[in-house]
């Protein structure tokens, strides 16, 4: 048995008289301390699996930034550049390749676009305002924004619009809703998203794996992801995302 | 330290709470019913050896035989009483020491009745205890050892053989007059119970005890026998040293009540009678022992639980509370699992998910603590009855249990973390593949499709003789073929294509062709591996060669790539020590490890 002291007790000469008294407590002690022990060295595994998955976001998301700028810079300038100098308007008029050539050029030129919006909107850079007013905009149904135009760290931003994006992308998949709307406020150092859509209901977080990667990324941020979904009684989808250490 | 009974805290809470007259009277009342019952059941049993040892008395019974036969009437009576008193003070169930007691008593009245010198009240109190043996013996074979009875038609079942018991006991008492039974043998004279002497009377009730005892024997051996095999490994354990002996005894009645048909007049001194009451005894005897064996197994066992509570507190190794509880409770497949309530679900020892509802002759009992409940141990059934363990156990277990259960619930939080950082990185890696095939399939088809009719209209102006638009459109075809390359090289950089379709190996030959220095690629497995760990140790070489190719120009680099069964190990020597921090996370999220050392990064994948 394992003799070195693990702690010691301080305290009044009467009160541990009993031997049997004394066994008790320090059975009860050695017990308590043992599991303090425990949860000191789980608790840095925790702190340090809790960090990677947070980095590995991070890496993502700025990799996603990295192959939009890309794309952009890229394949899509590049492509515009080309456009304009086909479009110069030509002496023998329009020739029917040429007139296909520069459709596949344009339906190339949105293909990009629209990837590279998937990746990371570049509205994104503006703000939370604008990228949602432009995901708001391609939605099918109308959607009702009230969105704070404060500023947050790029990857709680990216978190928030994805999870909307994610959301309303269910809304048109599966609510048949006929409205939605997107809340974006910050209280406390937090950021509160709430898409909410007057669909059928009855959606689940374990159902779409899309919501369990939007869960798995904003809890990884720190954040909670919480869905109420009645059926008849359209969906609402709260993100809450840690955005600074001190609450404010 | 004596760890303090739950059950005596919960009675003094209660009894703080509501103390009132008539709980104080109720439950004297209860304390007083606990000394008088094993108090008579003794007195009788002693009474019954007095009578049988008051030597030259005239004894007309069995027991008076011989010192055999007495031996046999003794054992088999003493033993039940005691094996009753003994369970009743282990404060078993209430009902199996009864069985037990009454069993005992019933086989010792034949003494009282064949006291011919004694009062004419004891002998024909004695009449009316002898039915009782076989009911008491079908009560044991259904309800051994937890008390309960498997449903309604078995309680009820029980309550009707009591019940014709009762019948036959007080028809023949209020009906049969001894003097008149040209049968009679052991009490030929008194029955202070007589209402109406009655001639036919007693002959219907004889003949129905008959048809009582053969069917109630076969049915108990029935029962017995089919329990014992029904029954799980642990479960067998228990019911063994009891339910064979049950069976015989209840033959071995039936028998008894058969041999009557043969010959109505029963006496001592034939074989036939004789036999049958050796092997009666037998059974009984057997019957006593077995029930005692059991009651001190489970007294072994209690002692254990309670030893345990003292060795939990000199520190032992989380996670061992299991095995102890096993040990001490005899069940090797005796489960706990604990109940987080933040999570508000089940978990076992390291964490994983559990479901507590058992399988077939399993038990469930859930350990509190303040009304929470702490965990459950799912164990064998018989063992036990009712919250008999939770009461058992003290509050230093309590704690070892909370200890664990701290432990499992923090080991679950670890298990749902790995989890979702490796969902988090194959989501991604399915969206880089996504992005790929997208770019694949969209944006370089049309660009191919823009690049052939950019041809077509440039062959035609030529033909046309149009200078100018031709050289504008061979210079937007090269444009094109440039956008092209750049798209294909910008997708290959997402997600290789090539270790999607033809594997590790020759995805890291092509990267070895195309590299900027010298790589030497060795040993890969040509197997296909899966794609998370495939995609992680390309990662692996990528990277070392970026860093390589950023740094100063060494020597270049060797990848050496090996399957050991489960595990696929990347070794990179002349690696230059860059930040891994990333790669580590990714190779870390598939349950792998990273390490540099002196110019040898390795990295460990694992590939099941």
């Amino acid at each position: 048995m394992d003799e070195r002291p693990f702690a010691v007790l301080i305290h009044d000469a009467a009160v541990l008289e009993d031997p049997a008294l004394q066994k008790a407590v320090s059975t009860a002690t050695r017990l308590t301390a043992s599991n303090a022990e425990l949860q000191a060295e789980v608790r840095a595994q925790l702190d340090e699996l809790t960090a990677s998955r947070r980095r590995l976001v991070v890496a993502a998301d700025d990799e996603r930034a990295r192959l939009e700028a890309r794309l952009e810079r890229g394949a899509e300038q590049r492509l515009l550049r080309i456009l304009s100098g086909l479009r110069r308007p030509t002496p023998s008029g329009s020739d029917e390749h040429l007139t296909k050539a520069i459709a596949h050029l344009q339906r190339t030129v949105e293909e990009v676009r629209d990837l590279a919006r998937g990746l990371h909107p570049r509205e994104l850079a503006e703000g939370l305002l604008p990228a949602l007013s432009a995901l708001a905009e391609a939605t099918a149904v109308p959607v009702q924004l009230r969105v704070t135009d404060e500023r947050f760290p790029t990857e709680v931003e990216a978190a928030a619009y994805f999870t909307c994006a994610e959301a309303l992308a269910n809304v048109m998949k599966h609510a048949a809703a006929s409205s939605g709307s997107i809340a974006v406020s910050s209280r406390n150092g937090q950021l509160i998203v709430i898409v909410a859509d007057d669909g059928v209901g009855g959606a689940d977080l374990a159902g779409g794996s899309g919501l369990v990667g939007m869960r798995d990324r904003i809890e990884a941020l720190g954040g909670r992801l919480a869905l109420e979904s009645t059926r008849g009684r359209g969906t609402s989808l709260t993100a809450t995302i840690p955005f600074s250490d001190e609450p404010s | 330290v004596k760890p303090i009974d739950s059950a005596t805290h919960a009675g003094l809470l209660k009894s703080g709470k509501n103390r009132t007259a008539r709980a104080d009277v109720a439950a004297r009342s209860v304390a007083i019913g606990h000394w008088i019952i094993p108090v008579l059941a003794v007195g009788y049993g002693v009474a019954s050896i007095a009578i049988l040892s008051s030597l030259g008395e005239p004894l007309t019974t069995y027991a008076g035989e011989s010192v055999i036969t007495a031996a046999a009437s003794m054992i088999a009576g003493l033993g039940l009483i005691a094996a009753g008193v003994f369970a009743w003070m282990e404060r078993w169930v209430d009902s199996v020491p009864l069985a037990t007691m009454v069993a005992g008593i019933a086989w010792l009245a034949p003494i009282w009745v064949g006291w011919q010198s004694g009062p004419a009240l004891a002998r024909s109190v004695g009449m009316v205890l002898t039915p009782y043996l076989v009911p008491a013996l079908a009560h044991l074979a259904l309800a051994f050892p937890s008390g309960r009875l498997p449903s309604r038609q078995v309680r009820l079942l029980v309550v009707c053989t009591y019940a014709l018991a009762t019948v036959i006991s007080l028809g023949r008492a209020f009906l049969r007059d001894p003097f008149l039974d040209p049968n009679c043998w052991s009490n030929c004279t008194d029955n202070v119970f007589l209402l109406y002497a009655s001639a036919p009377a007693p002959r219907f009730l004889d003949g129905l005890w008959i048809g009582y005892v053969v069917a109630l024997g076969v049915l108990i051996a029935v029962a017995a026998v089919r329990r014992l095999i029904q029954a799980t490994a642990a479960g067998r354990a228990v019911l063994w040293p009891v339910l064979p002996a049950i069976a015989a005894a209840g033959l071995a009645e039936a028998t008894y009540a058969l041999a009557f048909l043969l010959d109505p007049a029963e006496d001592p001194g034939k074989p036939v009678f004789g036999t049958l009451f050796l092997v009666r005894g037998a059974a009984l005897s057997g019957l006593a022992i077995g029930i005692a064996w059991v009651v001190l197994r489970r007294r072994r066992q209690r002692n254990a639980v309670a030893r345990l509570a003292d060795e939990l507190g000199e520190a032992p190794p989380l996670g061992s509370l299991r095995a102890a509880l096993a040990e001490a409770l005899d069940d090797p497949d005796l489960n706990v699992m604990y109940w987080l309530p933040d999570a508000q679900r089940y978990v076992d020892t390291f964490g994983r998910p559990a479901d507590p509802h058992p399988d077939g002759g399993r038990a469930v009992t859930t350990i509190s603590r303040r009304g929470e409940p702490l965990a459950v141990v799912v164990h064998d059934r018989p063992l036990y009855a009712g919250d008999e363990f939770e009461r058992q156990i003290g509050s230093a277990v309590r704690l070892a249990i909370d200890n664990e259960r701290l432990r499992a619930e923090v080991l679950a939080k670890l298990e749902d973390l790995r989890s979702s950082r490796a969902r988090i990185v194959v989501a991604a890696d399915a969206a880089r593949r996504q992005l790929e095939r997208d770019l694949h399939d969209g944006a370089q088809q049309r660009l191919l499709a823009a690049s052939y009719e950019l041809r077509l209209a440039d062959a035609a102006a030529q033909s046309n003789g149009d200078e100018e638009l031709a050289t504008l459109l061979a210079s937007a075809i090269e444009e094109v073929r440039s956008a092209l390359a750049e798209l294909r090289e910008f997708a290959h950089g997402i997600f290789p294509a090539i270790l999607d379709e033809a594997g590790l190996a020759a995805a890291l030959w092509t990267l070895a062709d195309c590299a900027p220095l010298p790589v030497a690629v060795t040993d890969v497995p040509e197997e296909r591996l899966p794609a998370a760990a495939e995609g992680a140790a390309y990662l692996v070489v990528t990277t070392a060669l970026d860093a390589a190719a950023g740094g100063p120009g060494g020597p270049g680099l060797r990848a050496t790539v090996c399957r050991d069964r489960e595990m696929l190990s990347v070794q990179i020597d002349g690696a230059c020590d860059a930040n891994c921090t990333h790669l580590a996370d990714r190779v870390g999220a598939l349950g792998g490890r990273l390490t540099f050392e002196s110019g040898c990064l390795r990295a460990e994948i694992p590939c099941a």
